[in-house]
């Protein structure tokens, strides 16, 4: 066990978890009754509002890692670790126009890889595919690791029961509902993350206070307050790419451009990455109390629930333990959806069963959900590294992706060749800088590498007919997508 | 390229699981941004105790059952830790250097970052523009 100092009884958490637990299976099951066409399933029929689509959005980038890895980069790089982890909103806010593009564009399209393929070529599409899929492994393991470390730290319940029943529960009622019942059950969860979280915050203020907070800082961990620590100032930008990175390519973001109603993906993005702005410095702040209350910190990214749980006890554990519950929920749900949909319709009938109809594409993504289910517990069962140093990996991957979509949905300029090199360069630079020199600079360095290359396509001529993109990818006549 | 990045991972998890290791190790190395973390996961004992040297004599950091503890926030310098497991010491003292990197190096890379950034912003705002005035023209 990691743990041994904990204050919720395993007997609580295992009631919060079956609670919680069957509320979302029933609410999967039910929101998804409805489901008739893969557009349905997949897509939420391509008409959800403004409200669904901002909670959607914010709940879905409020993650076990914002909960959970936010207070542990303030525990590792001090103040700018926290403010530099917010920055992950400027991704949000910078895809608001992108993704209104991407409607109209698209607007028969399903996945990221769908205009990767079209707009750039079959080579290019593998590229990103195994860019993409590397990426939602990882975010995938991520959210399985922080669902075992949270309810070890908590209620010192073994990390691998802890893990299996997230992974068990989020798959089953994304098995159930598709994309529907992930947004729906986003609605529910960001409500609780955002009362938890403001909750959270004041009560760690008027319990500690900013002086204590100060001064043992000041006297154990002065690097922590140093505006100037050069780790951290290598970080900030990192942060911002890194989200940056994850938002542009990930199908978690794209199926929802596809699936807001038109219209609703502009503003519903903005106000999410306004919305989420905040949070990771609230979360973050706690971490910075575990020296003033002389908590033992044996993995960093257990230091939020730890605070919580010596701070306020009992009913602390339970307020912590709700909020990052729902935020991992939130999540696991939204990249398990989104990643069985790259596997469906960019593996499966692109690369397998070319001429698959809808009924078997639907049938397929059932089993597909759960086989991503089961990969992912099986690679979370070994704790393999820290939740910052495993996801921070999977951002020299994401950032090579940023300038070749940015110019691809933007400009005429730009082919296959490039995108292709300027994504396997990128990635080999930040995986070199990832190893060389730290895990804050590998998304910035393999953004750099990437936009170097694609500069080169402004000698080019604009030749590419944005035409190719709306026809290829709209429904047929008979309601299937071609 | 699969197979690649599964053999990087892997290499990547090694130092995070020091299966074999009987005394103090550093399970976690970033001695260049300030942070450690020290670990005995396979020590055996049942309470343990984590000192530090310094200059008036070793002082206690954890006492507990924990098999583990991070270290954050450490200005440049040379660290000495001891394990002791239920009062008996274990293995020699482990020494840790911090060493953060030059400031001129951190300063490099945000003003990379910086200017990608505004460059990104810029050609999404000027971009958008520029598709929507081309498609009203075609």
């Amino acid at each position: 066990m990691l743990n041994t100092d904990t204050v919720m009884p395993a007997s609580v958490a295992w009631l919060i978890i079956a609670a919680f637990s069957l509320l979302w299976v029933w609410l999967g099951w039910w929101l998804g009754r409805k489901n008739d066409t893969l557009d349905d399933y997949m897509l939420a029929g391509r008409k959800v509002g403004m409200g669904f689509a901002v909670a959607t959005a914010m709940a879905t980038w409020v993650t076990s890692n914002t909960t959970m890895t936010a207070p542990q980069l303030a525990y590792q790089l001090g103040i700018w670790g926290m403010v530099g982890y917010s920055l992950g909103a400027v991704g949000l806010m910078l895809f608001a126009p992108l993704a209104r593009r991407i409607r109209t564009m698209m607007p028969g399209g399903f996945t990221s890889g769908d205009f990767i393929r079209l707009r750039y070529g079959n080579t290019t599409w593998r590229i990103f595919l195994v860019i993409s899929f590397f990426y939602s492994l990882g975010w995938l393991i991520s959210l399985g690791m922080a669902g075992g470390l949270l309810i070890n730290a908590l209620a010192g319940i073994p990390y691998a029961y802890g893990m299996t029943v997230i992974v068990v529960v989020c798959t089953l009622y994304t098995v159930f509902g598709g994309l529907k019942a992930v947004i729906g059950t986003d609605f529910v969860q960001t409500i609780l993350i955002l009362v938890g979280v403001v909750i959270l915050a004041v009560l760690v203020i008027n319990e500690v206070g900013f002086d204590a907070i100060h001064a043992q800082l000041e006297a154990e961990r002065p690097e922590l307050l140093n505006l100037l620590l050069p780790a951290s100032i290598m970080f900030l930008f990192n942060n911002l790419f890194f989200g940056v990175g994850e938002i542009f390519h990930s199908n978690v973001w794209w199926s929802r451009a596809f699936a807001f109603a038109e219209g609703v993906g502009f503003k519903a993005y903005g106000l999410a990455g306004l919305f989420w702005l905040p949070i990771p410095i609230v979360a973050g702040f706690i971490a910075l109390a575990a020296p003033a209350l002389g908590i033992n910190v044996p993995s960093p990214d257990m230091v939020a629930p730890l605070v919580a749980g010596k701070l306020f006890g009992l009913a602390g554990a339970i307020l912590v333990f709700v909020v990052v519950f729902a935020a991992l929920a939130s999540s696991l749900d939204s990249v398990l959806a989104a990643t069985s949909d790259l596997v469906v319709k960019d593996i499966y009938k692109g690369h397998i069963r070319k001429q698959a109809t809808d009924a078997e594409l639907r049938k397929a993504a059932v089993w597909i959900v759960l086989g991503l289910g089961a990969l992912t517990w099986i690679l979370s069962v070994p704790k393999m590294a820290t939740l910052g140093s495993l996801l921070h990996f999977t951002g020299a991957f994401v950032a090579s992706t940023i300038w070749p979509i940015a110019i691809g949905i933007l400009n005429r300029r730009g082919n296959g060749t490039l995108a292709s090199a300027a994504m396997v360069l990128g990635t080999a630079s930040g995986l070199y800088a990832y190893f060389t020199i730290g895990f804050y600079v590998a998304a910035l360095v393999s953004a750099a590498v990437s936009m170097l290359v694609m500069l080169l396509a402004f000698r080019s001529e604009p030749t590419f007919d944005w035409a190719l993109l709306k026809g290829s990818s709209s429904p047929q006549s008979n309601g299937e997508t071609s | 390229m699969v197979l690649r990045a599964v053999i990087i991972l892997a290499a990547l998890l090694v130092p995070n699981a020091p299966a074999f290791a009987t005394g103090l190790t550093v399970a976690d190395d970033g001695t260049s941004a300030g942070y450690i973390t020290l670990a005995w996961p396979d020590t055996r004992g049942n309470s343990f105790e984590l000192k530090q040297k310094t200059a008036s004599g070793w002082h206690t950091l954890y006492t507990g059952g924990d098999r583990a503890t991070t270290l954050s926030g450490l200005p440049d310098g040379s660290y000495e830790f001891q394990l002791t497991a239920d009062g008996a010491r274990v293995g020699t003292p482990v020494t840790v250097t911090v060493s953060h990197h030059p400031l001129s190096r951190a300063w490099g890379f945000f003003a990379v970052g910086a200017f990608m950034f505004i460059a990104l912003t810029a050609f999404l705002v000027l971009g958008g523009r520029a598709v929507d005035s081309d498609q009203t023209a075609a």
